[in-house]
């Protein structure tokens, strides 16, 4: 599930459908459990999805698709070289191995 | 994010991973940051990209270090990353934390106690 799906999704939403949308994923944000919150959310489509509208449906299933993304716990991430802004550096992830531990924030201005 | 950073950082090295813009003047454009003026168009070269994650690192007075996803943003895919989200890995190389996809499940309590755990172990370790 790529985000471009993902995005095409949710602007399918109509105003009411994005209310739906909003109060579902915090009742599944304030429940506690010990899954992936993306996993919660395909609990709560097999309980109630047939009482929502096909577009939040769709919209409910590409956010728990994009939730399962990525490397998992445990797992080897897949390693980088990225560019560090202002710097002539390159930042290889795989260097910090051994040395110390890598917080990484991926996201953007907008 | 900044007070987890000033916490942490003489054990954890932080980046920010700078990908594409989740929204986008030429796509889903969302009425919040047409109100705060953060209009920008999807990123077209990687000049430009480079050149909006330093107005965001500036405007947002970003203290971590701030690496910029290539345009095929094969890494964004990989991580499963935009719009956001946030991961640990740990000194053994193995991920410690998979955040939930962002902006929904992203969770900055959930990071600072893995953060929090994988520091420990590193300073005392079994």
């Amino acid at each position: 599930m790529h985000k471009a799906e993902r995005d095409t999704m949710m602007t399918r939403l109509n105003q009411v459908e994005r209310e739906q949308f909003r109060r579902l994923i915090q009742d599944v944000r304030t429940r506690a459990t010990a899954s992936r919150p993306g996993s919660a959310v395909r609990q709560m489509l097999t309980s109630q999805g047939h009482t929502l509208s096909p577009a939040l449906r769709a919209a409910l299933e590409a956010v728990a698709a994009r939730d399962a993304l990525g490397p998992q716990v445990g797992t080897a991430p897949p390693d980088f070289c990225l560019q560090r802004l202002g710097a002539a550096e390159r930042v290889r992830l795989s260097s910090f191995r051994g040395q110390q531990p890598v917080a990484l924030v991926f996201g953007s201005y907008t | 994010m900044e007070a987890i950073y000033r916490r942490y950082r003489d054990h954890v090295a932080f980046f920010v991973v700078y990908v594409q813009e989740a929204h986008p003047t030429d796509g889903w454009q969302v009425e919040s940051n047409v109100a705060e003026g953060i209009l920008f168009q999807q990123h077209q070269s990687y000049a430009e990209r480079a050149s909006v994650a330093a107005t965001c690192s500036l405007d947002l007075h970003l203290p971590m270090p701030v690496l910029v996803e290539e345009m095929d943003n094969a890494i964004d895919e990989a991580y499963g990353a935009a719009p956001e989200r946030l991961y640990l890995i740990g000194v053994d190389g193995r991920v410690a934390y998979h955040g939930g996809a962002g902006p929904h499940f992203f969770d900055l309590d959930e990071w600072e106690r893995a953060i929090a755990a994988s520091v420990r172990a590193k300073v005392e370790p079994a």
